[in-house]
Order: structure tokens, then sequence, then C-alpha cells
């Protein structure tokens, strides 16, 4: 174990998955990767659509195992979820039946706390979410950005070490994207989090993260990390700046080629259906 | 030149306030007395036979008369004993079934075809069959109303629990929950009002065949009752019966409705 993975707060060592479809040769989706992310730190992961994130993600907070490697956590080797690490996924996830505040208090009803203290809670999660006076609102009643949100609270209701997120704004438009990722960092510094964030937005990842790590198309493995130098908080101005688009065309630099790489090879498979 | 707006833009009037909230229940009732009114018109100015079609208000009388003899009550007080002794065997049977052919794939592809064959099939079809199994009883009339209540339940249990999202066990997992709390406090909850649809149409077949059959085996119940009425011309009566089973039908739609809304609020 290196020095640099003693300190991890999440590493992933050499992990590799495949998938096996019926009649077809196996799709090898992540080979030997290798990924350290350190306490405090906020790293985004961006790669081409089909690179194996979503499937690194979910490698990550245990909810498939991987054939190789495996996921250290604060030092110690997960076996599936572990309390450390909170999720925030893509797709819609909040209980249509349940309110705001019975929504973000649903883990720590599961963890026996009693009714008037999860509601004091889910109380201040929905207040540092910016979602104070929706707490008797049901999920339909809210925006999408409202419920990822929602989601993002009840995440952070067990107070998770690492936050692990997965392209959680990608069904928002593009400002409402923005505020929300200000949100992100702001709540970040406010628990101290270390963040792991899934994206295949160039500049959501700039905006956000101390490094973004790159992903190849198929197989997935970490192509190169860039530190992103940037003060913070990262407003307009940081935004607009130049070293802003420096980082933003020499991420694209490094993606184009897998990006293309991905597409053409999409384009392959469709043609093959038919 | 300045524009001035041309009406009041204060708040509406509470009659267009409550017409906007209620138009499609107050259009559906204002259709429903004009057909009334139709109706009691076309016999009362000699257009139609009364021997023919009983008036509104001849049936309002005719069923005052069955309420007021007893009649009416001892069929229905029969109809819903036996309604309610079917609507709970389909419940066990219907969630039970649905819910195993949720856990093997298999087996519920392979029966899904076959439950929608005996849904989509006529209902007297099934009479002759269960008349031989248990003869002309009660239980023949139990027995066929479970099996017609229970198919839609298996079906919508099976549905249901099916189409709760992927993402929302995966929020389950995250959280280290056990099976058994992702399915009762997960995936029970999700698939909720899409269930209370196939008890809802459970129910509704579950009455169509108790009046059916029991109309057909002449045993009792609101069924036997309207056979009876039928069998001696007494045409108000078997109106005013006809209307009772009607008014029974739209009380369980009424109720069932009322209780699905309220599983699916806010949804």
């Amino acid at each position: 174990m290196t020095k640099k993975q003693a300190n991890a707060a999440l590493s992933v060592e050499q992990v590799s998955k495949s998938f096996y479809v019926e009649d077809e040769p196996p799709i090898l989706a992540l080979s030997e990767t290798d990924l350290v992310v350190q306490k405090g730190e906020f790293v985004a992961v961006i790669g081409p659509s089909g690179c194996g994130k979503s499937t690194l993600f979910n490698i990550i907070g245990g909810l498939i195992p991987s054939d190789t490697g495996q996921i250290v956590v604060e030092g110690k080797q997960t076996n599936g979820p572990d309390k450390q690490i909170g999720m925030v996924f893509q797709e819609e996830s909040t209980f249509a039946w349940r309110t705001v505040e019975e929504n973000i208090a649903f883990p720590l009803e599961l963890a026996g706390v009693p009714k008037k203290e999860r509601m004091k809670q889910a109380a201040h999660f929905a207040d540092l979410v910016g979602l104070s006076g929706f707490e008797k609102r049901y999920p339909a009643e809210l925006s999408g950005g409202m419920r990822q949100r929602v989601a993002l609270a009840r995440t952070l209701a067990l107070e998770p070490q690492i936050l692990l997120m997965d392209e959680p704004f990608a069904a928002l438009d593009e400002q409402t994207r923005m505020l929300l990722g200000e949100k992100i960092t702001d709540i970040r510094e406010a628990l101290d989090q270390t963040v792991l964030l899934i994206t295949h937005n160039i500049t959501e990842a700039v905006q956000l993260s101390d490094r973004v790590a790159i992903m190849s198309f198929r197989p997935g493995v970490i192509k190169r990390t860039i530190d992103i130098d940037l003060p913070r908080p990262r407003g307009p101005e940081t935004i607009s700046s130049d070293k802003f688009g420096h980082y933003v065309g020499e991420i694209w630099a490094d993606l184009r080629e897998e990006a293309a790489r991905g597409l053409r090879e999409s384009e392959r498979a469709l043609a093959d259906e038919h | 030149m300045s524009i001035k707006p041309t009406g009041s833009p204060g708040t509406p009037s509470r009659f267009l306030k409550y017409w906007h909230r209620h138009n499609s229940t107050l259009l559906g009732l204002g259709i429903f007395a004009f057909l009334l009114a139709i109706w009691e018109a076309s016999i009362s100015l000699g257009w139609v036979s009364k021997f023919v079609l009983t008036p509104p208000s001849g049936i309002v009388k005719a069923l005052i008369k069955l309420t007021q003899n007893g009649e009416l009550m001892d069929a229905l007080a029969t109809t819903l004993a036996i309604l309610g002794a079917a609507l709970c065997l389909a419940l066990v049977i219907g969630i039970s079934i649905g819910f195993l052919l949720y856990k093997n794939e298999l087996w519920g592809k392979a029966f899904e075809p076959l439950l929608g064959a005996i849904f989509a099939s006529p209902l007297p079809l099934m009479f002759p069959i269960f008349l031989v199994l248990f003869g002309r009883t009660f239980y023949a009339i139990i027995c066929l109303a479970t099996i017609y209540g229970s198919i839609p339940i298996i079906m919508n249990t099976r549905e249901a629990l099916l189409s709760v999202r992927r993402t929302l066990i995966w929020v389950g997992r995250s959280f280290r929950l056990s099976e058994a709390q992702i399915f009762w406090k997960i995936i029970v909850p999700a698939a909720a009002p899409l269930m209370f649809s196939g008890i809802r149409m459970g129910l509704i077949y579950a009455l169509l065949g108790v009046v059916a059959f029991e109309f057909l085996t002449d045993l009792g119940g609101l069924g036997r009752l309207l056979s009876e009425l039928n069998y001696k011309f007494k045409i108000p009566e078997s109106f005013a019966l006809t209307a009772a089973t009607v008014m029974l039908s739209g009380f369980v739609l009424f109720l069932t409705g009322w209780i699905e809304r309220r599983i699916s609020n806010n949804r």
C-alpha cells in the first residue's frame, strides 16, 4: 500500500468488471481500474457514454460486485454498501408516497431514531439543501431540481463521510445544474465531506472538482487525472476566466478521442443489428 | 392613447369558481337529469307504453315498496355477504399468487397469457362448470366470484411489483436495508396504486359474477329477486331492482375510486 493510499478516504484498486449477454462475447466494462480519493477531496470522474462510469459508481457503492480488485474505504476493504458512503442517483429516486420531510427522515427512521429527533434532523437537512418551507410537500409537487435536492438531503441525513454521486444533475437544465453545483460545494464544505462525482459534463467537472479523472472508452480505465487549480468559490468570474477555459479544453482534448471511439463503436453495433 | 382594461380584473364569482372546480360532475349530473326527464315525459306523453317502460317516478315508488316489504334488504344482505366472502378469498388468493408470479419470472411469463385468456372470456361460459363442481349452492357462486375477482388482482399485483423502478430498490440497498425491509418499505408502497387498481377491478368483476350467477341459479340475493320479479312480470319492481343494483355498483365504484385516489394522492 502506498502512502497516498494509506491516507485515502476511498481507493479503487485493480477493479475489473465484465457483463455477459447471451450469444455475444463478454463486454469488458472496467479493466483493472485504479483511483484514489483523498479525505476532503472533490473528484470528478468523466468519460464518454458507455465507458463504465455508472458501473464504477455501482461497484464503489457496493450495489454490484466487481470481478476482480477491491474497494477500500477509510483503510478497510468493503463488502457491499458501506455506511461511510452515501449515494445520490442519476434517476428520480424520491419516494412519491412520502412528503419531503418523510423522505429525508427515511434512513433515520430505519436507524431507529425517535420521530421527534428525526423530524428535527429532516428540517435541518431540508434547510441545508434550500428546501425550507417545502417539508410537507410531496415530490410530485416539486420541480426536478428540488426532487434531486430531496434525494441529496435524504442521503446526507445519515451524515456519510463520502458522497458518491452519479450524474445527479443530468436531467436538469444548465442553469439549475450550475446553481445546484454551487449548493453541493457549499454543503461539502459545511459537512467536510469527500465527494466522488460521476459525470459526462466537462464544465460541471471543472466547476466543482479539485481533480478530474478521465476515463477511456470500453474497457474503462482511468486514462489521466488533471488537478484543477482554481480558487473557490468558483463563481461567474472563475467560470469565465481563461484558466477555466484552458482546463475545459485540456479535458476535451483527452476525451474527444475516447468519445469519438465510443460513437464509432455504438454506430457499428447499430449497423450490425440491422 | 392610454389602454384601459375592458373587463374587471377582480376575482371570479362564487358560482364560476364552483363551476370550474366541479364542471365535469355538474355536467354529468345535468345530462343524467335531462335523460330522466326525457324518459319520464316519453311515458306521460304516451310516446312509449308504460307496460314496456316504467317511468322514473314509478321506479322510485317500486323501490320504496321493495324496501318497505324487506325483499330488497334481504336480497342485498345475501348478495353483500356472498360478495364479501368472495372478495376476501380473492384478495388472499390474488395477492399471494400475484406475489409468487412476481418472484418467479418463468412462472410469471408462463401464466400471464393463461390469466389474460380467462379474464377476457365471457362470464357465463364458466357457469356450467361450477354448477357441475359444486351443485346449485352458494359455494358455487362464491367460488366463481372468487376466481373472477382474483384474476385482475393477480395480474395487477404482479405488474405493480414488477413496475417498481430499480433505482428505488438501489436506494434501499445503499441504505443497507434487508430484502424484507426493501419489500415492505419501498416495493409495496411504490406498487400500491397499481395493486389497488387490480383490487378495484376484482371487486367489480366479483360483483358482476355474483349477481349474474344468482340470477341463473335462482338461489338468493339481488340476482334471484330480479329473476323472480321478471318471471312474475312485475315490470316496475324489476326496473327498481335494476336501478338498485346499478346504484350498488356505482357506490362500490365511488368508494374504491376514493380509496384509490387517497393511495395515489400527490404522486
